[in-house]
């Protein structure tokens, strides 16, 4: 692993946002207007059951930020593409793995960054924080899911090509859709439920669901989804060696990167 | 050591279930320090010989040593190298000067002399007037300098060049042609690249190789690779006083006051011209018209 060019990756991405007052009000706008559209009606909502408006708004906060912390490395890496310099990136004898590990750094720092203002936001709605700790457990476990979410939808793109970037954008909500956000598991018909079970959100939904009820994180669930985001890493990461492996012997990755 | 050493490299593609082959078996050497011109027609696998030497492709058959060391099992051969085309693209919201400084922490280039570098290469490729531009707002010509920048950033020991000079104004591509030989006569650079100006290639190259639908039909220097296909060069004299007949019969063609006879390589011109003089013609003016890389590329098609 060599650090300098993932430090470099990271200078020219933050660089290039920093150039783009567009972007920075992109990656602002939608989190935060959603939190606040979500904390209004949650204020509105407490006369019915104050649990329940609080589910909702932090359940929204983590959703936006599994959503961010994937989608910020993916649309970096489309970037790559769309700009034609990920030829020059590939071509300097950076590593499959150094390029994926900045994009997911870059992720981090600034979904972490959003992810605190959107927090904030909804301590003003009246949402009492769970302790710090279990909080960045959470957290990391979120950013894992993600990660390794995130991972699959780069070696899937690398593999079909350019014209399924919409999965950088899209492929989450249908996680989202089978991970219970909002309900029980058992909303779902058996065979939906036998794939939440598998699905790492499931259990960061789950956690939060229970939060304000139970009063503190459920240490279990956040293992559960810990532990379900270790495995799916182990299988997306050589897949993604594997994709980036199999497209120099194809020609796909020339085609995608000039 | 050879810098270069392509072995029974195949490769071929697949589209929509239809076997493509853009290399055959193709096997080259290529010496430190020598500028190496790939030509060929489109299509003819140079393009693709270039991305299975940076790794952008993996080879089907055969393999690729760079300075001795097979590409697959030493990746940081890449940090040696440097590849660029006429058709390379940087990040759009980049000004030249970031791009270049990225590709310096990339490269490892170390801190402190970063500066030195770009200023040295803001110097010798004139590029100081757009450093603060965005890529975006760039002309075809400062993009390929620049483009030319980045790829020397490294102080590469080898540099591969896809149509370095696609698209310039003519004195820009002169420029450009002139730095392409500093380099490599300051770093002995092994450069190897890739043309469809001839008279560049011509000019540039020690050495060429012909690849005709990924095959290699020709290899040599220019000289010899164009000898090895015209055995013979025209003289074209201009004189005063033409007499049809007795030039005729000396083997000239005569057409007014212009007359052309073709030369074999070892022929002596002076004996030719002593025997004109002496027939008392009274030469006007004299061309020797020797066989282009053009031509020579021309009846390799054919």
């Amino acid at each position: 692993m060599r650090f300098h060019k993932i430090k470099a990756l990271l200078y020219r991405d933050f660089l290039t946002l920093s150039k783009s007052k567009q972007r920075i009000i992109e990656s602002l706008f939608f989190p935060l207007t959603s939190t606040l559209i979500w904390g209004l009606f949650a204020n509105y909502f407490k006369q019915f059951s104050v649990e329940t408006a609080m589910m909702l708004l932090i359940i929204n906060v983590f959703w936006s930020f599994s959503y961010l912390s994937q989608s910020a490395a993916n649309l970096q890496i489309n970037m790559d593409v769309w700009s034609r310099s990920l030829y020059q990136l590939l071509v300097s004898g950076i590593h499959e793995l150094e390029y994926i590990i900045a994009r997911i750094l870059y992720s981090v720092i600034s979904s972490l960054i959003i992810l605190g203002s959107m927090l904030y936001i909804t301590h003003l709605f009246g949402f009492q924080l769970p302790a710090l700790l279990p909080l960045l457990y959470l957290i990391a476990a979120t950013l894992l899911a993600s990660t390794s979410l995130c991972i699959l939808i780069v070696a899937l793109f690398v593999l079909l090509g350019r014209e399924y970037a919409f999965l950088s954008w899209s492929f989450l909500q249908l996680i989202i859709l089978l991970s219970a956000p909002f309900f029980p598991i058992k909303t779902y018909p058996v065979w939906m439920q036998k794939v939440a079970y598998v699905l790492p959100h499931t259990w960061i939904f789950e956690t939060l669901k229970r939060l304000p009820t139970e009063g503190a994180l459920n240490i279990n669930l956040i293992n559960r989804s810990l532990i379900i985001s270790m495995a799916v890493l182990c299988i997306v990461l050589p897949f993604y060696i594997y994709v980036f492996k199999k497209s120099k012997k194809s020609g796909q990755l020339v085609r995608l990167s000039t | 050591m050879l810098a270069v050493k392509i072995n029974k490299v195949s490769k071929y593609f697949k589209n929509n279930g239809a076997r493509f082959d853009a290399l055959k078996n193709l096997s080259i050497n290529i010496q430190k320090g020598e500028i190496f011109g790939v030509l060929g027609a489109n299509g003819a696998g140079k393009t693709t010989l270039l991305n299975c030497i940076n790794g952008m492709l993996i080879p089907d058959k055969g393999n690729i040593k760079i300075f001795g060391k097979e590409l697959a099992k030493n990746r940081k051969i890449l940090e040696k190298m440097n590849s660029v085309s006429g058709e390379t693209r940087f990040h759009w919201n980049l000004s030249a000067n970031q791009i270049l400084n990225f590709y310096c922490m990339l490269y490892k280039v170390p801190k402190a002399e970063r500066e030195k570098r770009i200023k040295g290469l803001i110097s010798d490729l004139e590029i100081s007037e757009f450093m603060d531009k965005k890529f975006t707002t760039l002309s075809t010509g400062q993009r390929v300098r620049l483009v030319l920048a980045k790829s020397l950033i490294n102080h590469p020991k080898l540099l591969l060049l896809d149509e370095p000079t696609l698209g310039l104004d003519p004195d820009i591509a002169i420029k450009v042609r002139k730095k392409i030989c500093d380099v490599r006569d300051k770093y002995n650079t092994t450069i190897l690249l890739t043309s469809h100006y001839m008279h560049e290639v011509e000019q540039l190259c020690d050495r060429i190789a012909f690849l005709h639908k990924g095959q290699l039909i020709d290899i040599g220097s220019v000289k010899d690779v164009k000898t090895s296909k015209f055995n013979t060069y025209k003289i074209i004299i201009d004189i005063k006083n033409p007499k049809k007949a007795p030039l005729q019969r000396m083997g000239f063609k005569v057409r007014g006051k212009q007359i052309t006879k073709q030369l074999k390589h070892d022929q002596d011109i002076s004996k030719v011209l002593s025997e004109l003089v002496k027939g008392g013609y009274k030469i006007i003016d004299m061309e020797v018209k020797k066989p282009s890389l053009e031509d020579y590329f021309v009846k390799m098609l054919k």
